[in-house]
């Protein structure tokens, strides 16, 4: 089956019907997988070569923690068997503890919140920048107590979150930075990589980020030998075990090598499809500011209605409208998270640890945890779709090209979009179900 | 095992490119846990990424709470396992004597190296079975074993991304509304070590 998109397989749907009402998709069905992760014969042959050694498991994770540790450019690094484990061990390496808060984005992966809660500190949710996604600075200053230990900005789809501003502040109120960089692998501040940017820093290297091992894996990273000390000591004194096995670490050496060049096409697409989203009009694409490299482990595209010249509808409604025709044309958007994590199961029943430990250890009768407390979060929920491996994933030219044909398809059938919005039966997703991604 | 094989079935399984645990199509987790209850004769099986995981798995399962008073083993008064259990998830222990291989009332605990042994199991069955596989030296990994579906439920409720939070995802409805949310951790198994672990076992390799 021929899974690549072939420059000789020419577009030509001009006249064409969208898919969601007939016509042929932009994608068609047998070449919508993308391969990811990308395992080639150089993994192979690693492989090959490293289990055969007596020392196998050792050494995979020192060379892992060190070659990796280099690349970040982080002092001090540990491996760990996963990225919400990393968050937790940069926590309580930054010092947090029982019933201190820590102020981290509504927008994220709720491992981010739950690493708050597994060092036994107080998730505070802030709201988010309009047009960066990631943490916004006045909501954080706003939510600070004198509980408050620490901020965990996300860099959140692979751009930094606004670091010298949230430095800034940490320092003014004496707080700890701590990074979640798990969506930001290579993404940089001038020339600096996040995970060495902060305090501290924990990071995913699970298999469907752009920098990955085999299988479950995270990274925590130290600003200096304090933080890393306090790292190992916690671990012991509170008896846990949080080793990646060599295993998974045997294919991250060797994925590694390959990282400069994966990121290189990453890039070149998303530059290519941003270029054309603008041409097109009515789709915004993500904001890069002057100084950032985003790494685009996700991309997530603003539905701008007047750019649609469909000002009169309601954007929530244009957004699950252009959402089924994007799935019908073989585009795979999504909407990743549909709530602030504020909203999820464990942080609406607050049971925690049991008998709503550790809220139960807070005099606070309200956390914020209220969907009227993160508007722009709202917003940015209601008028944005996303796309995941589809740009994690290194692929060809050709497919992003027809990515962008799928969008400029849409806006040029804007009278069948108007008619799709007719026959929704719209509920807005932040009052659904919540569900993790 | 010899290490060729080792290397043959990491291989494999990277060839399938399905190295993520929450895939759809992911088989080596599937696999070692229909071997395991299997061969254990437990109908649920829930697996972890270390071995406190799969303890705090099974206290999850009878729904054990912060403050709770467990009496465990004398046998098993180790200093990491008391301060995991003490320290973090803080429970009051008390030691009391079990039979060799109880942790404590309803929990058995067996660590399978490469050869396989079972150790008393048969002589004293309790209703969950802790597996600790890290003596395979593949890394820490461990599986909870139990009959009862709620106990499982509870169980996999304590992994982000386990199986609730996978059926919310794939379905788009609260799965287990049931069972309120806990805090939650990664403890998925990464399905090379799965593959590993299963083929140990003498699990056919596919």
């Amino acid at each position: 089956m021929n899974d690549r998109v072939d420059k000789t397989d020419v577009i030509n749907q001009e006249k064409s019907e969208l898919a969601y009402f007939g016509g042929d998709a932009v994608v068609p069905k047998t070449i919508r997988k993308t391969e990811y992760p990308v395992i080639r014969k150089e993994d192979i042959f690693h492989v090959l070569t490293t289990v055969n050694l007596s020392n196998r498991e050792d050494r995979e994770i020192e060379k892992i923690t060190e070659e990796y540790r280099e690349y970040v450019g982080a002092n001090y690094a540990l491996t760990t068997a996963s990225g919400t484990s990393s968050l937790h061990i940069a926590l309580a390496a930054a010092g947090v503890r029982e019933g201190d808060e820590v102020i981290i984005p509504g927008l994220t992966f709720i491992a981010t919140a739950m690493a708050v809660l597994q060092v036994k500190a107080i998730p505070i949710f802030a709201d988010i920048d309009m047009q960066t996604y990631c943490i916004d600075h006045d909501s954080v200053e706003r939510l600070i107590t004198p509980k408050t230990k620490a901020i965990m900005p996300v860099h959140t789809h692979g751009l930094p979150a606004n670091i010298p501003r949230l430095k800034a502040l940490a320092d003014h109120y004496r707080l700890k930075l701590v990074e979640d960089a798990s969506h930001a692998h290579s993404a940089k501040i001038n020339d600096r990589i996040c995970g060495s940017l902060g305090d501290t820093a924990g990071q995913s290297l699970m298999a469907d980020k752009n920098y990955f091992v085999g299988g479950e894996g995270g990274m925590s990273f130290f600003s200096n030998e304090q933080y890393y000390e306090q790292a190992i000591k916690y671990l012991v004194d509170n008896g846990l075990q949080y080793k990646m096995s060599w295993v998974a670490a045997m294919i991250g050496r060797s994925q590694l090598k390959r990282l400069r060049e994966y990121d290189a096409i990453r890039a070149r697409n998303a530059r290519i499809l941003s270029d054309r989203l603008v041409q097109i009009g009515g789709f915004i694409p993500p904001y890069v500011p002057k100084d950032y490299t985003h790494s685009y482990n996700m991309y997530r595209i603003k539905i701008d209605p007047e750019g649609l010249g469909l000002s009169e509808l309601p954007v929530g409604l244009l957004k699950e409208a252009i959402h089924h025709l994007l799935l019908a044309e073989g585009v795979p958007a999504r909407e990743w998270q549909n709530v602030p994590i504020s909203l999820h199961r464990p942080f609406v029943d607050k049971k925690g640890f049991g008998n709503g430990y550790p809220w139960s250890q807070s005099s606070r009768q309200d956390f914020g945890y209220g969907l009227e407390n993160f508007p722009n979060l709202k917003m940015v929920l209601d008028s944005t779709l996303v796309l995941c491996r589809e740009m994690r994933s290194p692929v060809e030219l050709e497919r992003i090209d027809r990515y962008a044909f799928a969008f400029e398809k849409i806006k040029r059938n804007k009278d069948k979009l108007v008619k799709l919005t007719r026959e929704l039966n719209y509920i807005p997703c932040y009052l659904k179900d919540a569900r993790l991604g | 095992m010899d290490k060729l094989q080792e290397a043959m079935i990491v291989a494999r399984i990277l060839n399938t490119g399905t190295i993520m645990s929450i895939e759809k199509n992911e088989r080596e987790l599937k696999g070692l846990e229909k071997s395991l209850t299997h061969r254990f004769k437990y109908q649920y099986c829930s697996l972890f990424n270390a071995y406190h995981g799969a303890i705090q798995g099974s206290l999850a399962a009878r729904d054990l709470k912060f403050g709770d008073t467990l009496r465990i083993n004398q046998f098993f008064f180790n200093k990491e396992l008391t301060a995991f259990l003490a320290h973090y998830l803080g429970l009051i222990l008390e030691k009391t004597i079990l039979p060799e291989g109880q942790l404590y009332e309803g929990l058995n605990v067996i660590n399978l190296s490469q050869d396989g042994a079972t150790g008393c199991l048969e002589d004293n069955r309790q209703e969950m079975l802790v597996v600790d596989f890290s003596a395979m030296n593949y890394g820490s990994a461990a599986a909870l074993l139990t009959n009862d579906q709620q106990q499982y439920y509870r169980a996999e409720r304590l992994k982000i991304f386990g199986e609730p939070d996978l059926r919310t995802m794939w379905n788009d409805k609260e799965f287990l509304p049931e069972i309120p949310g806990t805090i939650q951790f990664n403890y998925r198994l990464s399905p090379l070590v799965a593959g590993l672990i299963k083929a140990n076992l003498g699990g056919r390799d596919e």
